[in-house]
Order: structure tokens, then sequence, then C-alpha cells
């Protein structure tokens, strides 16, 4: 025999309608593994029905609060972190590119330094030599005043390069007003 | 713009929402403890259920009942973790109490009785199969509202209900949980 319409039937979640009811009633008394099954769900669905609804220990809302609190609190520390540790290795790899840059280009920045250094160094003594050539073929009040104008030029060159200096480290500081 | 579940919380929400909590504990604490068998993971999880459904507030949709929503989040929550403590390990559920004893003691040992039955009953279920039982005989939840609480079709909630009682009932009860944890070995190959 077929039981699993009347196994469907016994274990069914809406109500039977008549005619289902009818269908197990006439079942029922000729199948003894259908009515032990019947017999055996409803004990057990007396037990389910019989089971209380459980509450949690009192103050349950306010370990809620601390708990949530406490986890708000853990994760803003992480993401402080994370944005400290975020920035601190941006900084390092600057910090190392640079270097690196600077270690790779120190010889011919050096290099070039010191091929200026010489040529201005020349150049020096070559004007030193003009000067000096130009000054002894002159008469002596002549070359007086050549010298002279030579200073004062150099001078006001001087005073020009101070004062510029002097401007840009003040607005440096205070700021241009407008 | 911020999301509302990242926004900085301030008191006042987790105030109000703490009346939602005190509104809802019972139900969701004892559809955890039904779920979990054990009343430590129960509070674990229904603190978790409401942590979550607080983060995420501002995806709430208002036509819904809260009651389902938080139901849903608990559930989800324990079938999680019913799977993930399956996959771990075979583990009976607790013997700890779950319910305070009654007032007499005549009371207290039927009803200490009594649970002991439910949860040797309810240890016999797949989580998902738990979860309709409880939803259905605790919460009195129709088979629309289980299927919304737990994401499935109305016919595969009657399929999982079905399945339940037909578990429930298929053979007399264990003494000491023998058969307790079943499905639990089905997945495993042997």
């Amino acid at each position: 025999m077929n039981h699993e319409r009347f196994e469907r039937l016994v274990l069914a979640d809406a109500p039977l309608t008549s005619a289902e009811q009818e269908e197990l009633g006439r079942h029922l008394p000729a199948c003894p593994t259908c009515t032990a099954l019947r017999a055996r769900w409803s004990r057990r669905e007396s037990v389910l029905l019989a089971g209380l609804m459980i509450g949690p220990q009192a103050g349950f809302a306010g370990r809620w609060a601390a708990r949530d609190e406490a986890r708000a609190s853990h994760r803003e520390r992480r993401q402080a972190w994370l944005l400290f540790g975020g920035t601190s290795i941006a900084a390092s790899s600057l910090a190392v590119l640079v270097a690196w840059q600077t270690a790779v280009s120190l010889p011919v920045l050096f290099a070039d330094v010191l091929q200026q250094g010489l040529r201005w160094w020349i150049w020096a003594r070559l004007a030193g030599e003009v000067t000096r050539a130009i000054a002894s073929s002159l008469p002596t009040p002549a070359a007086a005043g050549a010298v002279l104008a030579v200073l004062g030029l150099l001078a006001g060159a001087g005073l020009v390069s101070i004062l510029g200096s002097f401007s840009i480290i003040r607005f440096s500081f205070q700021g241009v007003r407008r | 713009m911020q999301k509302p579940g990242h926004r900085r919380v301030s008191a006042q929400d987790r105030d109000a929402f703490a009346v939602l909590v005190e509104e809802h504990q019972v139900a969701v604490y004892n559809l955890c403890c039904r779920m979990l068998g054990d009343p430590h993971l129960a509070e674990d999880a229904a603190q978790e259920t409401f942590l979550r459904a607080f983060r995420s507030r501002g995806s709430f949709d208002p036509a819904r009942s809260v009651r389902t929503w938080l139901l849903s989040i608990a559930a989800h929550h324990c079938i999680d973790a019913l799977r993930r403590r399956a996959r771990l390990a075979w583990l009976p559920l607790g013997d700890r109490p779950l319910a305070e004893p009654g007032p007499g003691p005549e009371a207290a040992l039927l009803q200490s009785e009594t649970e002991a039955e439910l949860r040797r009953l309810l240890d016999r279920l797949k989580p998902d199969e738990r979860a309709a039982i409880v939803l259905r005989y605790w919460h009195d939840l129709s088979i629309e509202e289980i299927a919304e609480v737990t994401g499935a079709s109305p016919d595969a909630v009657r399929t999982r209900l079905y399945r339940a009682r037909r578990r429930l009932a298929g053979s007399d009860l264990p003494s000491a949980g023998a058969e307790a944890g079943e499905w639990r070995n089905e997945p495993r190959a042997v």
C-alpha cells in the first residue's frame, strides 16, 4: 500500500478538508503504520507546543548598547591605525625614492658643480689678467677711475642682490599683503 | 554622502534602537536559543542580530515588519552558525537548561524534562528545518512569513516543514541523543 499520501495528510500543516478527514478516517483503522505515525507525531507535536518562549537574562539591552559602543570604538581605533599605517608607508616610500634619486644623481651633480667652479675660476683669472693689462696701459688717474667704476658697479649689484634676498625672505614668512 | 550604516553613531541613535531591542529581545533570543540549543551561544547570536540590524538600519524597508526583519537576521545568523559548527566538529547541543524553572519543583522538573525532550527533537533537524519549525511553533508565523524570514519560497518552506515533521515523527526518541546531529554527518564522505 502507498502510505505517502496518508503520511502527508497526517503531517499536514494546514487543517484537513472534510473529504481528506474522511479519507484518512477510512485508512487509519486498516493501517497500523499510519496509525503509529499519527500517534508519534501527535506526541511530538504536543512537546513542541509545550515549549515556552525563552527570554534573555535581565539587562540584555544594556549589554547590547555596551557591546555596540565597544565595537564602534574598536572600529574607529582600527581605522586610525590603518590611516597611520598607510601614511607611514607612503611617507617611507617617498623618502626611499628621494634618497635613491639623490644617491643616483649625486656624483653627476658633484661633477657639474666642480666643472662650473673651475670655469668660473678660469674666467675670473682671465678677467683679472685683461683688467691688469688694460690698467697697465692706461695713465694712472684713468686706471684709478676705471677701477673705482668697476668697484661701484660690483657694490651696486651686491646691494641689489641683498635687497632682493631680503624681500624674498620677508614675503616668504609674512605673506604678500593685498 | 555617507551610508547610514557607516556614519558616526550618536548616543540618541543607540538609545532609540535600544527601545526596539527591549521590544523584540524575547522573540530574537528565543529563536536563537531554540536554534543553537545553548543559552550562551544564544545570547551572543541575539546580540549579534541586533548589532547587525543596528548597523544596517538605513537599508530597512519601512513597509516590512520589524519583527520579521529581526527574525530574518537572527535565523540566517543561526543557520550559518550551525552549518559552521557542523563543518568544524560533531557537537551535540548543550545540556544547560534553556528556560528558568517554574514556580514549584514539579513544574520545574516537568519543564526541564520537556526542555530536554525539545532539545533532542530539534537536534534531529537540519538548520533550515529547525528554523522553520521554531518559527512555526514558537513564533506563530504563517508559511508566507517564514518564507520571508528565511528567504525561501513558500513551497520550499512547506517542504521543509513536512520533512521536519517526518523526521520528528520518524522513530522513538533516543535516550541520550544517539541520533542527535544525524544531519551533520550527511554531507561527509565515508
